[in-house]
C-alpha cells in the first residue's frame, strides 16, 4: 500500500541512484583522456515493491564497457608496432653508419685508393704519389674499421637497451601480478575492481609494446599473460625476463619461473621492442658486419697478393700493404696498414722486377687492376660494397614501411577499441542531462510529498 | 559505430603525422637535390650509384695517369725532335768537313762545334719529365747518360691502363733512340766525328757522314714512336673525358631529384599538411565546445 512516508523513501532512492549515475558520468568525463580507461555505466534497476517499501530504483552494478576482442587487437597491433619501430630506428642508425650521407664510406675510400694507385702507376718514383697511396690505404683501413666498430657499438648499445627494457618489463610484470591479486580479492568481496582492471590492462599494453603479449581472463578476474609462447604472469605470480648473449654473441632471452626453473624463449621473441631489437641486432646488423668482414678479408688479401709480389724502392719484396687478416670474422674491425709499410711510402711495391726500380710500374698497374678484379663470389670490391648498402637499405626501407603501416593499424585498433570502450563526451553530456533531469524531477516529487506531509502535520497540530 | 573524441583526435593526429613525414622527406629531396641520399630511399638505385661512382672514379684515376704519361711522351717527342735537329747540324758539319779544301785548323774548330753538339745531345738525352728522366727506361731516378754518353738506364717499357685490361705504352725508349740497341750509338757517332775532325782524318770524317745519317734516322723514328704513343694516350684520354660526361649524366639520372616534380610534390604535401592542421584545429574546437 502506498504511503507518503513510502514515497519519501522511494524518492530518496531515486535521488541516490541518479546521483550515483551522475558520479559515474563525472568519472567518465574526468577520465576521457586517461590512457586505458574503460567507460563505466551505472546499471539502474527498479526495486520491486514489497510490504516494506514502495519500490524505487537502485544502482545494481557499475559496468565496465570492456571488449576483450578489440582490446586483444590493440595488444596484437601494439606488439607488432613495437617491433617495427625498434627495428626501424636501429636500421636507420646502422644505415647511416654504413653509408653516411656526408661521404667517407668504405666505397668512397676504396675509390680514392684506386685513383691514387692509378696516379702512382704513371709516376711510380714520385714521393708525393707514393704518400698519397699510403694515405688512401690508411683511409680504407680506417673506413672499414670505423664502420665495423660503429656497427659493433650499435649492437652492444642495442643489448644494453634490451637489458634495460627487460628490467622495466619485470617491474611491470610484477605490478600486473599484484593487481591480479587485488582484482580477485575485490571480486570476491563484491567490490568493483573496474579501476584496478583499467590499470592492469594498461600495464599489459606496455608489456605488449615491450615484447608482445596476449591475455586470457579467468573466473576470478585475473589475467594470464602470454608472451614469446610462454606464460609470464599467472594469477599473482610473475616470471622474470632476462637478456644476455650466447656463445655466438647473439642476444638470448631467458624467462625464470617463480619456482626457479629457467627457459630460453629467444627464438619466440619476435614482437614488441625486444623482438625488433633482436632482429635488427642479430639478423640485419649481424649480416652487414659479416659481409663487411668478408669484403675486408678478400680485399686485403687481393691487394696483398699483388703488393707482396712486387718490389719497393728499397729493392725489398714480400711486404703486405694491409696487415694480413687471420680470419674473416673481425677482419673489418682490425684492418690496418701493415707495419712494414706504415709510414714508409717508399716501401710500397710498384715494380715486379728489382732491376726495373724505380721507374717500373707493372706492380702498380696490377694493383690498380684489383679494382676490377672479382673477389670470390662477391664480384669486385665496389659491387660487394654496393651489395652491402643494398642489403641494409632494403632492410631499412622495409622496416620504415612496416613502421608506418603499424602506426596506422595501431590507430585503427585503438579506434575500434575506443569505439567500444572509450568515453564519448557528447554521450556523457546527454547522460548528464538525463540524470540531472531525473534528479530534479525526483526532488520536485520529494518537495510535493514534503509539502503534503507538512500540510497534514499542521492540520493535525491545530486540531 | 560509436565515435569518441579520442578516435577523432587519433585519426587526425595520424594523418597529420603522415603528412608531416611526407613533407619532411620531400623537403629533404628538394633541398639536397638528391632523389636517393641514403640506401633506404631506393636500395637498388643506391647500389647502382655506388658502382657507377666507382666506375667514374676509376676512369678519372686512369685519365689522370694518362695525362701525366701523355705529357711526358709529348716532352720526349719534342726532345727527340731537337735531338734530330742537332744531329742534322752535326751531319752538316761532317759533310762540310769531308770536303778536301778544309784546313786542319778549320777541322779543329769544327771538332769543337761537334763536341758542343755532343754535350747538348747528352743534355737532351738526360731530359727530366714529370716522373723522372725520360730516356732512362725504368732507371729514371738518375741521369741515364754520363757526359760521354755512356748509358746506365734500361729499355724496360712501362704501360698504363687506358681501359679495363687495355694497356698503352707510357714511356719513350731511350735505349733504342740513343744507344747501339737502336742500331747506332748516337754519342759514339758524334765522338767518332769529333775524333776524326781533331785528327784531321778525312776518311774517318767521310765514314762518319754515313753513321751520322743513320743516327739521325734512328732519332727521327724514335720521335715518331714517342709521338704515336703520346697520340694514343691523348686519344684514350679524350675518349675517357667524353665517357666521363656520359657516366656523370647517367649517374645524375639515378641520383638526382627531378626538381619540377619534387617541388610540385612538396607543394602538394605542404597543402596536405596544412589541411590536416586545419582539420585538427576544428576538431579540437568542437571537442572544447562540447565540454562548455
Amino acid at each position: 500500500m502506498g504511503s507518503l512516508f513510502g514515497l519519501l523513501g522511494t524518492m530518496g532512492s531515486a535521488l541516490q541512484a541518479q546521483q550515483a549515475a551522475m558520479d559515474v558520468t563525472g568519472n567518465n568525463v574526468s577520465n576521457a583522456n586517461t590512457p586505458g580507461y574503460v567507460r563505466q555505466t551505472a546499471v539502474l534497476q527498479a526495486v520491486p515493491a514489497t510490504a516494506d517499501s514502495d519500490g524505487g530504483v537502485t544502482v545494481s552494478s557499475i559496468q565496465r564497457a570492456f571488449n576483450s576482442f578489440t582490446y586483444g587487437q590493440v595488444l596484437v597491433q601494439t606488439g607488432l608496432q613495437g617491433s617495427a619501430d625498434a627495428r626501424n630506428s636501429a636500421l636507420t642508425e646502422a644505415q647511416a653508419t654504413i653509408a653516411p650521407t656526408g661521404g667517407g664510406a668504405v666505397g668512397d675510400s676504396i675509390n680514392s685508393f684506386f685513383s691514387a694507385v692509378q696516379t702512382l702507376s704513371a709516376s711510380p718514383s714520385d714521393p708525393s704519389a707514393r704518400s698519397a697511396v699510403l694515405q688512401q690505404a690508411t683511409q680504407v683501413a680506417q673506413a672499414f674499421s670505423t664502420t665495423a666498430s660503429g656497427l659493433q657499438q650499435q649492437q652492444s648499445g642495442i643489448l644494453t637497451q634490451a637489458q634495460g627494457l627487460a628490467t622495466t618489463l619485470n617491474t611491470t610484470l610484477s605490478q600486473i601480478a599484484s593487481l591480479n591479486g587485488q582484482i580477485a580479492q575485490a571480486n570476491a568481496a563484491g567490490q568493483s575492481p573496474a579501476d584496478l582492471e583499467d590499470q592492469r590492462d594498461q600495464l599489459v599494453t606496455t608489456v605488449a609494446q615491450g615484447m608482445g603479449a596476449s591475455v586470457v581472463t579467468d573466473s576470478t578476474g585475473a589475467v594470464t599473460l602470454f608472451s614469446g609462447n610462454t606464460v609470464l604472469v599467472s594469477g599473482s605470480n610473475a616470471s622474470t625476463v632476462s637478456v644476455g648473449i650466447d656463445a655466438n654473441n647473439a642476444m638470448q632471452v631467458n624467462v625464470q619461473r617463480p619456482g626457479g626453473s629457467t627457459i630460453d624463449i629467444t627464438q619466440n621473441v619476435t614482437d614488441g621492442t625486444l623482438g625488433g631489437l633482436r632482429e635488427s641486432r642479430d639478423t640485419d646488423i649481424a649480416q652487414s658486419l659479416q659481409s663487411l668482414d668478408q669484403l675486408a678479408y678478400s680485399f686485403s688479401n687481393a691487394v696483398n697478393a699483388v703488393q707482396s709480389s712486387g718490389y719497393g724502392l728499397d729493392g725489398q719484396t714480400g711486404r703486405n700493404l694491409f696487415t694480413a687478416p687471420t680470419q674473416v670474422q673481425g677482419a673489418a674491425a682490425s684492418m690496418a696498414v701493415d707495419p712494414s709499410v706504415a709510414g714508409q711510402p717508399n716501401n710500397i711495391a710498384t715494380a715486379s722486377d728489382p732491376n726495373d726500380l724505380p721507374g717500373g710500374n707493372d706492380t702498380a698497374v696490377a694493383l690498380a687492376q684489383v679494382a676490377n678484379q672479382s673477389l670470390g663470389s662477391m664480384g669486385t670490391a665496389t659491387s660487394a660494397f654496393a651489395a652491402i648498402t643494398a642489403q641494409i637499405g632494403n632492410a631499412a626501407a622495409a622496416a620504415s614501411t612496416d613502421s608506418a603501416t603499424r602506426a596506422e593499424t595501431v590507430t585503427q585498433a585503438q579506434n575500434l577499441n575506443s569505439s567500444a570502450s572509450g568515453v564519448s563526451l557528447e554521450e556523457e553530456s546527454v547522460n548528464l542531462t538525463k540524470f540531472q533531469q531525473a534528479f530534479e524531477a525526483a526532488s520536485r516529487v520529494l518537495q510535493a510529498a514534503d509539502s503534503l506531509l507538512s500540510d497534514f502535520m499542521t492540520t493535525m497540530s491545530t486540531n | 559505430m560509436r565515435i569518441t573524441e579520442t578516435m577523432t583526435l587519433n585519426t587526425v593526429l595520424q594523418s597529420e603525422s603522415v603528412a608531416a613525414q611526407r613533407m619532411n622527406q620531400l623537403s629533404n629531396e628538394a633541398s639536397s637535390g638528391l632523389a636517393v641520399s641514403q640506401p633506404s630511399d631506393d636500395p637498388a638505385a643506391y647500389a647502382s650509384i655506388v658502382t657507377r661512382t666507382a666506375q667514374i672514379s676509376t676512369v678519372e684515376g686512369r685519365s689522370e695517369a694518362v695525362k701525366v704519361a701523355a705529357g711526358d711522351l709529348n716532352l720526349a717527342e719534342s726532345t727527340l725532335d731537337q735531338a734530330g735537329t742537332l744531329m742534322s747540324e752535326a751531319s752538316q758539319v761532317a759533310i762540310e768537313a769531308s770536303n778536301g779544301t778544309m784546313t786542319a785548323s778549320d777541322r779543329a774548330n769544327a771538332a769543337t762545334q761537334v763536341n758542343s753538339i755532343l754535350q747538348q745531345m747528352v743534355g737532351l738525352a738526360n731530359t727530366k719529365g714529370s716522373s723522372g728522366y725520360l730516356f732512362g727506361g725504368t732507371k729514371n731516378n738518375t741521369p741515364p747518360f754520363d757526359s760521354s754518353g755512356n748509358f746506365s738506364g734500361n729499355d724496360t717499357v712501362t704501360q698504363v691502363e687506358v681501359a679495363d685490361g687495355v694497356l698503352a705504352v707510357s714511356n719513350a725508349n731511350g735505349a733504342t733512340a740513343f744507344t747501339a740497341e737502336g742500331g747506332t750509338n748516337v754519342f759514339s757517332a758524334l765522338q767518332g766525328l769529333a775524333t776524326a775532325l781533331t785528327s784531321n782524318d778525312l776518311t774517318g770524317i767521310q765514314s762518319s757522314v754515313q753513321t751520322l745519317s743513320s743516327a739521325q734516322t734512328q732519332l727521327i723514328s724514335a720521335r715518331v714512336d714517342a709521338g704515336e704513343s703520346a697520340a694514343r694516350l691523348t686519344s684514350a684520354g679524350d675518349a675517357m673525358t667524353s665517357a666521363l660526361t656520359q657516366m656523370q649524366i647517367s649517374l645524375g639520372d639515378v641520383q638526382d631529384a627531378d626538381s619540377a616534380t619534387t617541388f610540385s610534390n612538396l607543394t602538394a604535401s605542404q597543402n596536405a599538411y596544412q589541411q590536416a592542421l586545419q582539420v585538427n584545429k576544428q576538431v579540437l574546437s568542437m571537442a572544447l565546445s562540447v565540454s562548455n
